[in-house]
C-alpha cells in the first residue's frame, strides 16, 4: 500500500532530480557565455592570472577598446553590416520562400514533386566547392565587398531550406479553411496572406531563426568576398588572431556583440514555435 | 433569381470519371438534398456550384447566368463545410465578420452595418453569448452554428451545405434538422444540402436528388422518393429501414405469374401482370417493405423458411434481417421478442405493396 505521504515524497524526489538535471544542463550551456562576459569585463592581469580569479574588479576597458580604438575601426560598423545583411536575407528568404512553398503545396502540376526535390538538391553541394565560381561571378558584376553580394548569397542558400520546410507546413493546413475563405469572397492572394500565413506562423518562426543564424554566422564566403565595406562580425572576429597575439578582453567583448543579437532574436521568435495552432479548426 | 442548374455537367479527376452529363435543377427558394452513399459524387457536384471545382463539360448556371468561369468569391454563395472549417486563429465574432470584411465588400458593408448584422445572425442561431470566444473552445454543435452563421451572414441568395450536421451527436442532429428547416422557412434561401443520411434528407428537403455511382437515380419530393422509388438503388437506400431489394426468379405457370421465393412459389398480384403481357423476364428485383414481411407460426400453411441473420432492438420496435435462400429480408415489428442469430423462423411475404424493378437495369417497372 502506498500512503499519500509516500506518493508526495516520491513526487518531490522526482521533482528534485529533474530540477537538478535541468540545472546541470543549463549550467553547462551557459558557462561559455559566462566566461565570455566575465573575460570581457576583466582587466588584462585578471584574465591571465592562474588559478583563474572568480572575483575581480570589473572594467569596461575592453569594451571601450573594441568600440573606439581597437583595429582602428569601430565594431559598430561590422555589427551594422551583419544586422543589415542578416535581416535582409532572412526577410527575402522567408518571404519568397513562403510564396514558393505555398505554390508547391497548393498547385500541384506535372513534375512539381521533382521541382521540390530539385530545390532541395541545391543545398547538397558544400559551399566550399563553389566558392571560387561564386567569387568570379560576383567580381564580374562588380559585387565584391558589397552588402548585396552577401544578401543574395545567403538568400539563395536559405531559400531551398525555407521552401522545403514551409511546403510541409502549408500542406498540413486543412484545405477547407482556404476554400471557405475563397467562398467568403477573398482572392487567392488574400487567402494566402490572411489565412495561410497566420496558420504557418510556427514554420515562419523556425525558418526565420535558422535562416538568420546561418546568415549571421556564415564566415567562409564573407571572408573571401568582403574586405572592409561589407565585412560582417565573423570576419572582424577572425582578424583578432593577427599581429601581436590575441587581445582576449577585446575579443570577448566583440564576441558578446556577435552572440547577443542573434540570441535575442531567437528568444523573441521562440514563443511562436508552438505547434498545434490549427487545433480545433476542423473535425 | 437564384435557381441553381447543372446542365450536362461532367467531372473527371485524372482519368477517373466522377459523373457524366448530369442534369439537375434546384429551383429558386427550394431546399434540395443531394443524397447518396459516400463516393457517389454528390459533394463534387456541389463543389461545382461553389466554384471550388470546375466542370470538364457542361454548364453550371446560377440565377440563369453561366458561372463556369467565375471564381468562388464572385458567385455570391454561402457555404458551410462538413468539418466546419472555422478559422482557428479568429474569435467567433471575427469568423462571422470575415465574409463581410472581404476587400471586395468594403463599400457594401461599412463598420456600423457589420455590427448590427453580426448581432442579428448570432441571435438567429443563438450564439450571441459565444461571440468573443476563441473557436477551439466551442463544442461541435456550437461550431456548426458558427459555420452556418458565417455562410448566412451576407444573406447569400444560394446556400450550400456539405454534410452540415453529420458530425453532431444524434440528439443534436435531430434538433439541428428542425432548425435548418425553420431557418429555410424564414429565409427562403435556395439551398443545396449534401448528405448521406436518408432520414436527414427526408426530414429537411423540398426536393431530394438521390445519387449513386455518379448517376442521379431519382429527383423528387421526399414523399415521392420514399413511396415510389424509381430504381432498385433508391428502394434499398431510402427508408428506415429501407425496402429489401431481392432478386427472384419469375415463373409463368398456367397464365399466372409466380415468384420463386426460397423454394416457395408466391403468386404475383394481379395488378402487376399487365406489365408482363408481352415478355416474361427470367427474374425480377423486388422491393419489399419491412412491414410487408410477417412472421408466422411454423405450422401455418406453406410458410417461407427463413433464418435470423441479425437482430436489433431499436427502442420502438424490433428489427430483424432474415435470410431466405440467398437473399436477406428486413422485418420490423412493434412486438418485441427475443431472437438469437441462427434461429429458424417461418415468414410470409405480402407482395401487394411490393415494387418491381428490371433485374438488368434496376429501373422500376411502372404499372
Amino acid at each position: 500500500m502506498t500512503s499519500n505521504s509516500q506518493v508526495a515524497a516520491q513526487f518531490s524526489l522526482r521533482a528534485v532530480l529533474a530540477l537538478g538535471a535541468a540545472c546541470v544542463v543549463v549550467g553547462f550551456s551557459l558557462f561559455p557565455l559566462y566566461i565570455m562576459i566575465t573575460t570581457a569585463l576583466k582587466s588584462e592581469s585578471d584574465i591571465f592570472s592562474w588559478p583563474p580569479t572568480w572575483t575581480f574588479e570589473p572594467t569596461l576597458q575592453a569594451f571601450k577598446n573594441a568600440f573606439l580604438l581597437f583595429g582602428g575601426q569601430n565594431v559598430l560598423v561590422f555589427l551594422f553590416n551583419s544586422v543589415l545583411i542578416t535581416a535582409a536575407s532572412t526577410v527575402l528568404a522567408v518571404g519568397l520562400g513562403s510564396m514558393a512553398a505555398y505554390a508547391l503545396a497548393r498547385f500541384p502540376f506535372r513534375g512539381s514533386k521533382h521541382l521540390a526535390f530539385f530545390i532541395l538538391s541545391t543545398r547538397f553541394a558544400p559551399p566550399v566547392a563553389f566558392i571560387v565560381p561564386i567569387y568570379l561571378m560576383f567580381r564580374s558584376v562588380g559585387l565584391i565587398d558589397t552588402h548585396l553580394a552577401l544578401i543574395l548569397f545567403y538568400t539563395s542558400m536559405n531559400l531551398s531550406f525555407v521552401i522545403w520546410v514551409l511546403r510541409g507546413f502549408f500542406a498540413d493546413i486543412p484545405i477547407e479553411l482556404e476554400e471557405a475563405a475563397l467562398v467568403d469572397g477573398y482572392t487567392r492572394w488574400q487567402v494566402f496572406l490572411r489565412i495561410a500565413l497566420p496558420l504557418v506562423r510556427p514554420g515562419l518562426a523556425a525558418t526565420a531563426i535558422l535562416s538568420a543564424v546561418f546568415a549571421w554566422n556564415e564566415f567562409l564566403l564573407a571572408n573571401i568576398i568582403t574586405q572592409r565595406d561589407a565585412a560582417t562580425i565573423p570576419v572582424y572576429l577572425s582578424g583578432f588572431s593577427a599581429s601581436m597575439g590575441i587581445a582576449w578582453g577585446e575579443y570577448m567583448a566583440v564576441g558578446f556583440f556577435a552572440v547577443a543579437p542573434i540570441m535575442i532574436f531567437t528568444l523573441f521568435l521562440q514563443r511562436h514555435l508552438v505547434r498545434g495552432l490549427t487545433f480545433g479548426a476542423v473535425r | 433569381m437564384s435557381e441553381v442548374r447543372f446542365s450536362e455537367v461532367s467531372k473527371r479527376f485524372g482519368g477517373a470519371s466522377v459523373f457524366e452529363r448530369i442534369d439537375l435543377t434546384c429551383p429558386e427558394h427550394k431546399y434540395l438534398c443531394l443524397l447518396g452513399p459516400s463516393g457517389c459524387g454528390k459533394t463534387t457536384l456541389m463543389r461545382l456550384a461553389a466554384g471550388l471545382e470546375s466542370p470538364d463539360e457542361g454548364d453550371v448556371m446560377i440565377g440563369g447566368r453561366r458561372v463556369n468561369d467565375l471564381p468562388p468569391a464572385d458567385r455570391n454563395i454561402g457555404m458551410a463545410f462538413q468539418n466546419y472549417a472555422l478559422y482557428p486563429m479568429l474569435s467567433v465574432r471575427e469568423n462571422l465578420t470575415f465574409p463581410l470584411r472581404a476587400p471586395v465588400r468594403r463599400r457594401a458593408w461599412p463598420e456600423s452595418k457589420i455590427n448590427s448584422r453580426v448581432d442579428d445572425i448570432a441571435q438567429l442561431l443563438r450564439i450571441d453569448w459565444l461571440l468573443d470566444r476563441p473557436i477551439a473552445t466551442l463544442s461541435g454543435g456550437q461550431q456548426q452554428r458558427v459555420a452556418l452563421g458565417r455562410a448566412l451572414i451576407r444573406n447569400p441568395p444560394v446556400l450550400l451545405l456539405d454534410e452540415p450536421i453529420t458530425h453532431l451527436d444524434a440528439r443534436l442532429r435531430y434538433e439541428m434538422r428542425a432548425e435548418l428547416k425553420t431557418l429555410h422557412a424564414k429565409l427562403h434561401t435556395t439551398t443545396i444540402h449534401v448528405t448521406h443520411d436518408q432520414q436527414e434528407a427526408l426530414a429537411v428537403a423540398d426536393l431530394i436528388a438521390v445519387m449513386n455511382a455518379g448517376r442521379i437515380e431519382q429527383v423528387g419530393p421526399p414523399v415521392e422518393v420514399y413511396r415510389n422509388p424509381n430504381t432498385a438503388f433508391v428502394a434499398g437506400f431510402v427508408g428506415d429501414p429501407p425496402m429489401s431489394v431481392v432478386r427472384m426468379p419469375l415463373r409463368a405457370t398456367e397464365g399466372c405469374l409466380q415468384i420463386d421465393f426460397g423454394g416457395r412459389l408466391l403468386d404475383l398480384p394481379e395488378k402487376f401482370s399487365q406489365a408482363f403481357v408481352n415478355t416474361v423476364p427470367p427474374a425480377l428485383l423486388i422491393g419489399i417493405r419491412p412491414s410487408s414481411v410477417n412472421l408466422v407460426p411454423s405450422g401455418s400453411p406453406a410458410p417461407i423458411p427463413a433464418r435470423v441473420y441479425s437482430h436489433e432492438m431499436v427502442g420502438r420496435e424490433l428489427q430483424l434481417m432474415l435470410s431466405v435462400g440467398d437473399s436477406l429480408l428486413r422485418y420490423r415489428s412493434p412486438d418485441i421478442r427475443h431472437f438469437a442469430v441462427g434461429d429458424e423462423v417461418a415468414c410470409d411475404v405480402n407482395l401487394d405493396n411490393a415494387r418491381l424493378f428490371d433485374a438488368e437495369t434496376g429501373v422500376a417497372i411502372i404499372i
